[in-house]
């Protein structure tokens, strides 16, 4: 049934961009249909996997590779499942009137259907590798919602960086858990997690690789700053990928290897430290921006800042604080989210400088506005008060178990980013729907009110979320404790109140707020001394330098590999040839491995004929003219010949003069009608280099002839030919029984040759005479090869 | 089963006949001749994958077949022979041609007449009889049929900037041929035989000094075939010239044939080699992928980045070689299988990428990045740019397509030996072809469209669409079932692998004498 969920987005992915439903105005609520039903088949789940009966089915895939398909619910994943797919019929819903008539909407549910089976596969996957493929499946289709609208230049960037931050250390995560894999003995994500594996040998490098790939894709410092960039996507896709569900891939993953992996000390201070610093520096942040969605971006960096921090801990309070953030933070910010993107299709902006009296003008919307909103500040009752009062318990128990000023410093950290929460909280509902001014921008208008239909999915979303702190006595025990067990590694009892009495986390909450108050009150100087921050501070900035050093780096290698004149490429391989020839002769035992003959050296006439030959081949390099070197490239073909002739063999003495004969008056026809061209002197560096390459190449030609020439080291097959040639072959002359018989199937070969090679000649001959009218590149953008 | 060997010569005379007889259409100014001649072609081209596909069957059961040409036995005549690796590359050589085929009529230009089909032929011929060669000499013979083939196609139509790439394309690879004759003519003189399986045995015979010159001669001439680092000159200068049906044909086809060379005469002639020069080899592989990548992300042009990537790519299956030289046989025959299973995806995704590029050159006539003359095809033609994706993150690995699993065999396979330098190299150059997919596809689909489409292009009309874009949905649906179905592909990868290893095999189906008999006897007078 796991499988089939995940079928059924398949097929609605590839059936719905055809139907094209931007023609109807019901398609948003059939679009929701599918994961509605799956999210209401996992509720019919949640007692089964409460009870400690995971859901279990496996393919077989690729064994040798330790590819299966097996897919896990538990606790955590029907958790995880749940948001997913819930959350996903409310995109889903929301979606097309976000998008109405706007013909690329089949397109973007497409995508939509495409990254929630990719999510919730990567949340149902027991087998590393498969969880692997899912993650960047996410990874691709966030991609490409957020390069959505493409012909705007910040969403190809926005979408650029990213799938480059993403997918780049995805890769360095595939190599942690391929290391982690190997080393257990299995990929299977259920027996990983069965035992404590930090006494593996390569537990520090594949935490490491794996923190990478976690902490980008949850978007933690320093790798942050691709999350508000890529709210250049369309708003649904801000609201379902990059807060409610696939931003906490890297939370999900590390939640899911906590028993596995979290039992170090690296593990806790690279979390406590990422996390905590990604917490304050989100929540900060946010306050400096005026775009409805940067806001909120930079709130979920600070959010999932706080979930990674929370998962360094091994308390029950933490696996509880955990469960209670993500659920609560899905809860409010996607109908936030979603509420931007009604604000920003009425008014056409969503920046908050614009809004003035929104309030009585879409009162609706600021109702559920403020609902949601509240729940994010952490104002009690709701439940995002509950998120953080679990929060600051965790760090409470931690500050007094461990008694370090560092313990009490993360009590101060959080209680910072939560006093920016309620800032920006405020800040946000007061500019949008309370302020009456526009502070000197032309005010927003509304185009037109939001139907109903569009407000009911973050209606439904923050009425579950509003209600949920009331009944969760009822629930916790089947929605909130399976997933924190399966976080522990051991079971786990939630038990949540709102009310507790007046410990001091709640007179910390108090004053959070309090705090916050008076930090909105103060909003301006704050802002503008963030806004006086250095460039080089911001992500974006230094991404973009090490994108265009890169650049710069590969095109100052390519110049310098690809960049020379032939003449310089052909030396380069001619100049390997020669260092290999070099190292071969260092093994070389000259007096046993040379078998010349040394008795029988050449005589006088080889001598003389060689002396000339090379005289000849220095003519024709050095001459002037043309015809010069044309005559004396014969002279070298007719001394060669005369080495035929020497060794007895008059038929390929023959053939071969009959060739240089032909070269001879061929070369000189040809080069009759070419005029002639004066070439500059060439540099004395290519001079000189040219000298070395050819004496170099020279060397090797000797030295291969001297190592051939000898006796060879096992018998030659050459006399088989001489004996076999007239018996078994009917031919006296046993150059061409090999040529015609024997190995009669090079000579095929060599026959094709020449007849392509004519055809060659011919086609070039053709092709100009012809004037042929071909396709062809603009002459601007041809490029130096 | 038993198959007769006679089968074993199709693959080189179907496409050589066929060519011929088409040559006799040849009208330059007609278009009938290239209507004659590309029937030829298709008839010639199912054929030989059809033979093709029944030596892989025959083959991927754990049978060698060997043809001693002209009933001459080993080692005086020729041997012909096929193992699992010749019939996976013949039957991928195969398909890469039949759907090249269509591509080709979907969108040339005039150079269709002008002998195009036949030379297509000859390349096929030469890269077929490449892969089955089991001598020395004839793979050189091979090697310079293909070289001439291509040499023509590269400069057919006679435009300048395919002269002057043609020309450092020809020379460059001439240089390595001569070192490569120069390497046969030394295994002649040293020890007797050009036969393969013989000089496998003979080898050992040689001083050291000698097997080192002979391993190093062969490793430089298949390397520079092959485009490996530091000899891979002759490809980003020629690749982008041709027509870009020409190119496709080639980056599916060339540097594979110098891949093969490397994994055959390394397996079967320096076994020892293979182990001592691993880390050689694992260098090789790391520098060429790199360097590849680096000038893909230089270059400016879709074809050039396209070129540059054949590079890089080749370079992982270098690593797979590399990976074949552990000292350990279980992890050799897993990093030979891996080698393999990246060959296989690489053949089927480098050619669907270059056929769409070139498709989605032809569109505005323009492959340049810099001036912005791509751009925006996204909303004009959608089913272009859903082929083009998948076949861009294809190549950098994006799962389910066969880039993911072939990439992640090799990873597996980098780790477990301990080579973590390369199997890191071989990540960051996956990260960084991610950048350069990603650039492509934003440069030529999204952004603002700004040029017409031109008005010939092979996608305006409904036959063209069809032509030109179905043989690329249809490699890419391979490369997606090779993803989604790995386990018979690597499978069959691993059975190749082993056959590969197992030199003793080899030799033992060759069966190369050292006996030399009169064998006239009285008979014959």
């Amino acid at each position: 049934m796991l499988l089939t969920c995940l079928a059924l987005l398949a097929i609605a992915s590839v059936a719905i961009w055809p139907l094209r439903p931007h023609r109807y105005s019901f398609a948003g609520w059939l679009a929701a249909l599918p994961p509605a039903f799956i999210t209401l088949w996992l509720i019919t789940q949640i007692n089964g996997v409460a009870a400690g009966q995971p859901l279990v089915e496996t393919y077989a895939w690729a064994a040798d590779l330790g590819l299966e398909l097996s897919l896990r619910l538990d606790g955590l994943a029907l958790f995880f499942g749940l948001i997913i797919a819930g959350i996903g019929a409310a995109v889903a819903l929301y979606t097309a009137y976000y998008l109405e008539d706007d013909a690329r909407q089949g397109y973007f549910y497409t995508l939509l259907y495409l990254f929630m089976a990719s999510m919730l596969g990567l949340v149902w996957a027991d087998n590393l590798l498969l969880l692997f493929i899912f993650w960047e499946g996410t990874s691709f289709t966030s991609y490409l919602m957020v390069g959505y609208y493409y012909e705007d230049d910040a969403a190809q960037e926005g979408a650029r960086r990213a799938l480059l931050v993403t997918g780049m250390s995805g890769l360095a995560m595939l190599a942690g858990l391929v290391l982690l894999g190997q080393a257990v003995g299995s990929y299977s994500v259920s027996q990983i997690i069965a035992a404590p594996r930090a006494d593996l040998p390569i537990y520090e490098a594949a935490l490491i690789l794996i923190l990478l790939g976690s902490f980008a894709k949850s978007a933690q410092f320093p790798f942050h700053f691709w999350l508000p960039g890529a709210m250049a996507a369309p708003t649904p896709a801000s609201a379902y990928l990059h807060s409610a569900t696939m931003v906490k891939a890297g939370i999900y993953l590390l939640a899911r290897l906590h028993p596995a992996l979290s039992d170090s000390a690296l593990w806790f201070w690279a979390l406590l430290l990422v996390g905590g610093i990604t917490f304050l520096l989100g929540a900060v942040s946010a306050l400096r921006y005026y775009d409805l969605k940067q806001i909120l971006a930079y709130a979920t960096v600070s959010q999932l800042g706080a979930l990674v921090m929370l998962l360094a801990f091994h308390t029950t309070e933490a696996y509880i604080a955990v469960v209670v953030g993500i659920l609560a933070h899905a809860l409010y910010k996607g109908p936030l989210f979603m509420l931007a993107g009604v604000v920003d299709h009425a008014t056409e902006t969503r920046d908050v400088r614009h809004f003035a009296g929104l309030g009585r003008m879409l009162p609706a919307v600021a109702v559920i506005t403020t609902l949601a909103a509240f729940s994010m500040a952490g104002f009690p009752p709701f439940f995002g008060f509950l998120a953080k009062e679990t929060l600051l318990e965790t760090l409470f128990h931690h500050a007094a178990e461990t008694g370090s000023l560092l313990g009490w410093g993360f009590v101060g950290l959080a209680a910072l980013a939560g006093i920016c929460f309620v800032a920006y909280t405020l800040y946000l509902l007061y500019e949008a729907f309370v302020s009456r001014e526009s502070s000197g921008f032309e005010p927003a208008v509304v185009h037109h009110a939001p139907s109903w239909g569009f407000l009911t999915a973050p209606l439904l979303l923050t009425l579950i979320g509003t209600l949920f702190p009331f009944v969760v006595g009822l629930v916790e025990k089947l929605v909130l404790s399976p997933p924190a067990t399966a976080i522990a590694g051991s079971a786990v009892d939630v038990h949540l109140a709102l009310w507790h009495g007046f410990t001091p986390v709640f007179m910390t909450s108090l004053v959070v707020i309090g705090a916050g108050i008076l930090l909105f009150l103060a909003r301006n100087p704050v802002r503008s001394l963030l806004e006086s921050t250095p460039p080089w501070l911001n992500g974006v900035y230094q991404f973009n330098r090490l994108y265009k050093g890169m650049f710069a780096l590969a095109t100052w290698t390519t110049r310098q590999i690809q960049g020379g004149t032939l003449a310089s490429q052909a030396s380069v391989v001619l100049g390997v040839a020669v260092l290999m020839l070099l190292y071969a002769l260092s093994q070389l035992h000259w007096a046993t491995d040379l078998r010349i003959d040394w008795g029988n050296l050449p005589h006088w006439p080889e001598l003389t004929t060689a002396t000339l030959a090379i005289i000849a081949a220095f003519v024709t390099v050095r001459t002037e003219t043309r015809l010069n070197a044309i005559i004396s490239i014969g002279v070298v073909g007719v001394t060669m010949t005369l080495f035929f002739v020497f060794y007895a063999a008059p038929d390929l003495a023959l053939t071969q003069l009959l060739i240089e004969v032909l070269t001879v008056v061929l070369l000189i026809l040809v080069f009759h009608k070419v005029p002639p061209v004066v070439r500059p002197p060439l540099p004395q560096s290519v001079w000189i280099r040219n000298l070395v390459v050819s004496c170099a190449v020279g060397f090797l030609g000797f030295m291969l002839v001297l190592i051939s020439a000898g006796a060879p080291y096992a018998p030659s097959i050459s006399p088989f030919f001489s004996l076999n040639s007239v018996p078994l072959a009917h031919g006296g002359n046993i150059v061409n029984v090999i040529l015609v018989d024997f190995r009669g199937f090079d000579t095929l070969g060599e026959i094709t040759v020449l007849a392509i090679a004519a055809l060659g000649g011919y086609a070039l001959l053709r092709a100009s005479r012809l004037r042929v009218t071909l396709h062809r590149g603009r002459p601007d953008e041809e490029e130096q090869g | 089963m038993t198959l007769s060997p006679n089968w074993l010569a199709a693959p080189i005379v179907i496409p050589m006949l066929t060519a011929a007889l088409s040559l006799a259409f040849t009208r330059w100014n007609r278009r009938t001749a290239a209507k004659r001649q590309r029937n030829l072609a298709a008839i010639a081209i199912g054929l030989n994958l059809l033979v093709a596909l029944l030596l892989l069957v025959y083959t991927l059961s754990g049978n060698r077949l060997v043809l001693q040409m002209g009933g001459w036995a080993a080692p005086f005549g020729i041997t012909v022979i096929a193992d699992g690796l010749t019939a996976i590359l013949l039957t991928l050589t195969g398909l890469v041609a039949a759907a090249m085929l269509p591509f080709a009529v979907g969108t040339l230009d005039q150079r269709e007449r002008m002998s195009f089909y036949p030379l297509m032929l000859f390349l096929l011929m030469g890269v077929n009889g490449a892969y089955l060669a089991g001598d020395l000499f004839n793979l050189y013979v091979f090697f310079e049929v293909l070289l001439m083939s291509s040499f023509v196609l590269l400069t057919l139509g006679g435009q300048a900037g395919q002269i002057n790439g043609g020309i450092r394309y020809v020379v460059l690879n001439l240089v390595a041929s001569v070192l490569f004759l120069a390497a046969a003519g030394l295994a002649y003189g040293a020890l007797g035989t050009l036969n393969m399986a013989h000089l496998a045995l003979r080898i050992p015979q040689a001083p050291v000094a000698v097997q080192t010159l002979l391993a190093g001669l062969l490793l430089i001439a298949f390397s520079s075939k092959a485009a490996l680092f530091p000899l891979f000159f002759w490809l980003p200068s020629s690749y982008h010239t041709p027509h870009p049906v020409v190119t496709a044909f080639f980056g599916g086809l060339l540097t594979k044939v110098g891949i093969y060379a490397l994994f055959r005469t390394f397996t079967l002639l320096f076994p020892l080699y293979l182990v001592e020069w691993q880390s050689l080899l694992l260098t090789i592989a790391g520098l060429t992928m790199l360097t590849g990548v680096l000038g893909a992300l230089a270059a400016n042009t879709m074809r050039r980045v396209l070129s540059f990537q054949i590079i890089s790519q080749v370079g992982y299956m270098v690593m797979g070689l590399g990976l074949a030289g552990s000292s350990d046989a279980t992890l050799a025959s897993f990093g030979m299988a891996a080698g393999i299973f990246y060959l296989i995806h690489h053949m089927v995704v480098e050619v669907a990428l270059l056929m769409v590029g070139g498709a989605t050159e032809l569109e505005v006539m323009s492959g340049s990045l810099l001036q912005r003359r791509l751009g925006g095809l996204m909303g004009r033609r959608p089913a272009l740019a859903v082929i083009f994706f998948v076949a861009a993150f294809a190549l950098a690995g994006m799962p389910p397509t066969s880039g993911f699993v072939s990439k992640l065999s090799l990873l597996q396979s980098a780790l477990q030996n301990g080579n973590y330098v390369i199997a890191g190299v071989s990540l960051l150059v996956g990260a960084l072809t991610l950048v350069s997919m990603a650039r492509l596809w934003q440069h030529g689909f999204w952004g603002k469209a700004t040029e017409p489409i031109y008005p010939t292009a092979p996608l305006s009309s409904v036959s063209g669409r069809w032509l030109t874009l179905t043989p690329i949905a249809a490699l890419l649906t391979l490369s997606l079932t090779i993803g989604l179905y790995s386990a018979p592909f690597f499978r069959w990868s691993s059975t190749a692998a082993q056959q590969v290893l197992d030199r003793e095999g080899y030799i033992q189906a060759v069966a190369p004498t050292d006996e030399i008999h009169f064998m006239g006897g009285e008979a014959h007078d």
